[in-house]
């Protein structure tokens, strides 16, 4: 079944029926939540060997917390979105002694076409996201890259809306001017 | 915001966000994607929790007086020995002195031994015999 016609089933009832060991709805579960908990991982901490990691934790005590699940509460994904970005934060609480990736930049004279211009450009934005702060990191991750509305983002970080789009306005003013000066170098102007 | 400082500003702004939106949307095309081994593991541990949950363990419920008569078993010994010392005191030692009275001659020496002990047990004779 495409994903598009999976998302509108409801997230609850899908984990009702993992309880009671249906195999399929926990693919349909596991293809609606993993990826994008991978990303958001991938992107908060920069390292996809410990986003997989906290994939895989997330995952893990949302089916453990199956049999307790409360209908109505919150949507399973919000649930685990809040799992993993708990996990992310003692993550990086524990590295922070450790100085961060500097971005690295890319050679543009090399990059001959555009799909490996792109690539470029994406990898310099998750390493200008790594300077931000990590709460800021977070609300931009959750709007822009994994496409939330701002109640779902509120839900996860457990703070209000307009809370949301402060730190999303201050982290996105934040990334422009860490971006600022490779713009030229990464292409965008020949695009135009 | 003052207007004209707006109508300077507003043109760069604009130039940022455009640009912001295209980083994004190129992190968005490049993002990490979830391993199929992952995935699997994944599947697989959601299957594994959700066993218990269809075959509960069934309730093998011991019977209770094994672990009754464990529990039990010294203190009741040492009080059924206390009881029965209890009860020989009472029974036999304090009235001794007034049946033996009436007791056959051969059963004068045991009793006097037990009366001797219980004497230094107690510190008390019958309190009967005590003339008062």
């Amino acid at each position: 079944m495409p994903l598009e016609m999976r998302s509108d089933l409801d997230q609850a009832t899908l984990l009702a029926r993992v309880v009671q060991g249906d195999r399929q709805a926990a693919e349909i579960l596991t293809d609606l939540i993993a990826p994008r908990i991978l990303r958001y991982s991938a992107r908060m901490l920069g390292d996809l060997t410990e986003a997989e990691d906290i994939t895989q934790e997330a995952m893990f005590r949302l089916w453990r917390m199956a049999p307790d699940w409360t209908p109505g509460a919150a949507q399973p994904s919000t649930w685990v979105f809040r799992v993993a970005s708990n996990l992310c934060t003692d993550r990086l609480r524990r590295r922070r002694p450790t100085q961060e990736a500097a971005p690295e930049l890319a050679d543009t004279g090399a990059s001959a076409n555009a799909q490996m211009m792109a690539r470029t450009r994406a990898r310099a934005l998750e390493d200008a996201l790594q300077q931000l702060p990590e709460r800021q990191r977070q609300a931009v991750i959750l709007r822009h890259l994994e496409e939330m509305s701002n109640p779902e983002i509120a839900a996860i970080l457990m703070v209000g809306v307009e809370a949301v789009e402060s730190l999303t306005a201050r982290g996105k003013r934040n990334l422009s001017a860490i971006l600022a000066g490779q713009r030229d170098a990464l292409g965008y102007e020949d695009d135009d | 915001m003052h207007w004209g400082m707006k109508m300077t500003t507003e043109r760069p702004d604009h130039d940022q966000t455009e640009a912001l939106a295209r980083f994004f949307e190129d992190a968005r095309a490049h993002a990490p994607a979830l391993r199929p081994e992952l995935r699997r593991t994944i599947q697989q541990q959601a299957v594994l929790s959700a066993l218990p949950a269809r075959n509960p363990p069934k309730a093998t419920a011991a019977p209770w007086w094994p672990r009754w008569r464990a529990a039990w078993s010294l203190p009741g010994l040492a009080a059924g020995a206390l009881g029965a010392l209890g009860a020989f005191w009472i029974g036999v030692s304090l009235p001794m002195p007034v049946l033996a009275i009436d007791l056959p001659v051969w059963l004068e020496a045991p009793l006097t031994y037990v009366d001797l002990i219980s004497l230094h047990l107690i510190g008390l004779d019958d309190p009967l015999l005590l003339e008062f």
